[in-house]
Parts: structure tokens; sequence; C-alpha cells
């Protein structure tokens, strides 16, 4: 298989670099799914960084408690983040949070930073503070009380590096949506206070992990392209990209009557083509690659917004 | 032109009247203790069928014509639907190996109850993973049209739980208690 796949890549790549990709989910079977590491010295790059975030993580003392967060069990937190690091594509928002703009951000951003990221969040946990070069994070001693106390939230109650980097991340970026409510309350994880708006995605797509993105959309009107398809099959080519949706028309029912049209969840889409008249999408969010139909009509009432990363740029991190 | 306005807003307010008129009773605790051993049944078919593969079903029209079934693996899920495309549904199903009869059985029992949606969840009390099943169900007792935009659902556990949590969940009136092993709630969302 390995062989047959090294083939039809056309390069030469060794097993050990094969089972590194492996590791990280970003063989390069599918173009739509790794447009983005272009060329071998990215992917080498791409390597090295996971090796020494693993380093870095196989450093730690992991029974060791931070003096910092107070409510954080050190054992559940290197726990969660060496699982974050071998497989990001099970970071999972938790239930009934706002948190899926932060998740899709750090989906990506383990994916293809995992160095950067292993570093800002072991920062955040031994010193309370993370720098980046246009943004400092450094939560408030609200957010340090809260993270390990979430509850009701699924498997997130468990996931204390999840809960320390999503609520540092609400509580350090904040769009219009957020203008009425800056300071954390209990139970604002599920509120306005985490909400993500478009412009403010992508600024933290820029801030955390130096990517370079097109963006088409908005958080009220529609990106003005006559086809959808095609617009976002080119960009599926050409980089990651990264959906703002109304997730109503993702898993539809007809059991309401209205259907509010704005969009509420992110996801980030790694397939899309067409069965017939039908066409197939394969998307990223809650913990889990899904595959599933859609109709060139609820395509177009699906989507607000769409996020390419075009291209990273290393010198600036 | 006055006069056509006048009608429509008759026929709005009698809408409305009507509306008001019918019965907008909940279900609780009588509708599962009525219907106990359909669900039960039920319960045994999407239990047989969830051992073999995890998955959440369902109905995405209100005259429950069309299902939709969500099978989930540990890194993909696949969501398809009779509604859009019959082959896929039976491609994901026979490519899961599903007993075709007890899922032909569970579909009508779903249908015959009006069964919402069927899923399992999970939740952590001490961080220990407790999992339940749960069905979802129009609240209202008789479904009209402008009637509440609620959902009953029952929770079933597979033990007892004793825990202050779930007790102050109880005293809130967040969940009801049937009995030891069954709850309900009253929930904005069916899955």
């Amino acid at each position: 298989m390995i062989t047959r796949l090294m083939k039809d890549n056309g390069t030469p790549l060794k097993l050990t670099a094969w089972l590194m990709m492996l590791f990280l989910g970003i063989l390069p079977v599918k173009a739509q799914t790794d447009s983005f590491v272009k060329t071998d010295s990215a992917l080498v790059q791409l390597q090295h960084q996971f090796k020494q975030a693993m380093q870095l993580l196989d450093n730690e003392d992991t029974t060791k408690a931070s003096p910092v967060w107070p409510n954080i069990d050190a054992r559940l937190f290197y726990a969660n983040l060496r699982k974050n690091l071998l497989h990001p594509e099970k970071i999972n928002q938790g239930k009934a949070t706002n948190f899926c703009g932060y998740a899709a951000i750090t989906h990506i951003l383990i994916k293809y930073r995992p160095l950067v990221f292993t570093k800002a969040i072991l920062a955040l946990y031994h010193t309370g503070q993370a720098s980046f070069p246009d943004k400092t994070l450094q939560p408030s001693e609200r957010i340090r009380q809260a993270v390990g106390t979430l509850k009701r939230k699924g498997e997130l109650d468990v996931l204390h590096a999840d809960q320390l980097w999503f609520l540092t991340l609400a509580e350090e970026f904040k769009g219009y949506v957020n203008i009425f409510d800056h300071k954390y309350k209990p139970g604002d994880e599920n509120a306005i206070w985490a909400a993500t708006n478009f412009s403010k995605f992508n600024r933290m797509l820029r801030v955390l992990g130096g990517f370079k993105t097109k963006s088409a959309g908005s958080d009220l009107l529609r990106p003005f392209k006559s086809n959808f398809y095609d617009y976002i099959t080119s960009q599926l080519q050409a980089g990651v990209v990264l959906m703002y949706i109304n997730s109503k028309y993702l898993h539809p029912s007809k059991y309401t009557l209205f259907k509010l049209r704005a969009p509420t969840h992110f996801i980030v889409l790694y397939e899309m083509y067409k069965i017939d008249d039908m066409i197939e999408i394969k998307y990223w969010d809650y913990g889990l690659k899904t595959e599933q139909l859609i109709t060139k009509k609820r395509l177009r009432k699906l989507i607000f917004g769409v996020t390419t990363i075009t291209e990273k740029n290393y010198e600036k991190n | 032109m006055k006069k056509i306005n006048y009608c429509c807003i008759l026929l709005l307010l009698a809408i409305w009247a009507s509306s008001c008129a019918v019965s907008s009773e909940r279900k609780s605790a009588a509708y599962y203790n009525k219907n106990k051993l359909a669900i039960n049944q039920l319960r045994f078919y999407f239990d047989t069928l969830y051992s073999q593969q995890p998955f959440s079903a369902g109905f995405t029209d209100r005259s429950f014509k069309y299902y939709v079934m969500e099978v989930t693996t540990d890194t993909l899920r696949y969501i398809y639907n009779t509604e859009q495309s019959e082959a896929k549904l039976f491609e994901t199903i026979k490519k899961f190996n599903y007993d075709a009869d007890i899922l032909r059985k569970m579909a009508t029992k779903m249908k015959e109850i009006k069964c919402l949606w069927l899923d399992k969840s999970s939740f952590y009390i001490d961080n220990k993973k407790e999992t339940v099943t749960f069905f979802s169900f129009k609240s209202v007792l008789v479904d009209k049209p402008f009637t509440e935009n609620k959902y009953y659902t029952l929770i079933f556990l597979d033990k007892p739980i004793e825990h202050p949590a779930i007790k102050a969940r109880v005293t809130k009136g967040e969940l009801v208690k049937i009995n030891d092993l069954v709850y309900f709630t009253i929930a904005n969302h069916f899955r």
C-alpha cells in the first residue's frame, strides 16, 4: 500500500517519512486534502516540527501541577496534549459550546504548526502567557480559575488542555459579536462571549498560525460567486479550505417552520465532488470527518464564508 | 383590496385561535408507561444494531417518510438519508453488515411510535464516562401546526446513577425520573 502511494505521488520519500505523515494525518493521496503541503521541503519541515513538538512534550514532568491553573489535573492535561498531537482530527469543541471556531483553528494549527501550538500551550500552562509575533496571550484570573471546571460538555470535561486553549482564545480574541460581553462568567462558553464572527476567525488563523488567508463571504452575505461548487473545488486545489456555515442546512430537518438565515458553525472541508445531481462532501468538525450528500441548492444556503489558507509564512513565526 | 386584507386578517386570527384551542399537553411519564412495550422493543433493536457499529438514526421530515442514518467509526461519520439517495444509505448499511431484518423492524417501530431520533450520548461524572441511550419525540401529545416546538427525550441508563449532580438536575426539574433506569426531559433540540 505504502509503495503504491509512493508511486502514485511520484516522490522518493522514505518509509519513515510516510509513517510520520500517517501520524499527522496528511498522507498526500488526494490532492484536495494536501494541496497545502506542496513541496518536499515543506513536508520535511512539517515532520521536523512534529518531532520537536513530541520531544518538548516528552521532556515534561507530566505529574507536575501548574501553579497558574489551580483546577487543571496535570495527568489529564498532558494526556490531552499528547492525544491532540497524535490525532489532530480528534479535537472536539465539546457539547453545547460556542467553541467551533477555536476547535477548527486548533485542528489546523496542530496539523500544520504542531511546534507553534505545543510551545504556546506549554508556555501558557507553566507561566500563564504565550507570545506570538503579533499577540501575547495572557488569560485573566477568571479564566485561570475556570479551566478544569467545565461540566456537561461531553468529553471536553476531561480534556483539560483543550479547556485551557479554547477559553484562552475566546477571551483573548474579540470580535464585534462579543462587544457587550467581555468578562467571562461560568456558562459563557455556551454564550455569545465565546462566539466567533468571520473576520475574527480569519484574524486568529493569521495571528496564531502565521497563515496567509484568502476569504470570500461574510457574517451576513454569502460569497458573491455564481457557482459555489466550482469556486470551492478550485479553492481545495489551492490550499486548506475552512467554511463558515449555517449548520441547520448540514443536518436538515423539517420539524421547524422557521430557519434563521445566518452562519452558526465553522468546519474544515476536505473533499467535494459530484455524484449525479448531488454533491458529496467530506468535512471535519466535532472530532471526526463526516461524509455526506448535499444538493446544489442546499450548498448555497449552507455557506456564508469560505477561507482558504494558501501558504504558510515560515519566516514570520 | 381592503376586503381582501380583512379576509387575510380574519383567516390568520382563525388559524391562531384554532391552534390555541388544540390541546398542547406535553408528553410525560404516562406516555412512556403507555408505550413501554413498543419503546423497549425499539431499544432492543437499536442496541443490537448499535453493537455491530455505532450509529444514530431518525427522520428528516414531519410525515415520517424519509429516514436518515449516521454511522460512526473511530475516524469517520457517514450521513445518508433516503430523501437524497437510498442507494448510498443501502450501500452504507451493507458496508457495515447491519442485520437488514432488525433494521427494518427498528425503522417500522420508529415510525409507529413517531420517534424522531435515537442515539447514545456520553457524559462524565467525577471523570468517569457514562453512556446513555436517548429517544426523542415531539413534546406535545397532539402534533398540530403552531404547537410548542420542543422535544420529549427519553433517557435510558444501563445502571442506576446515584450522584448529587443528577439529583440536582432532578430537583431543578431539568430531568424527570420515571424509574431508576429511565428519565425524561423536555428539550429544545431533538439530537
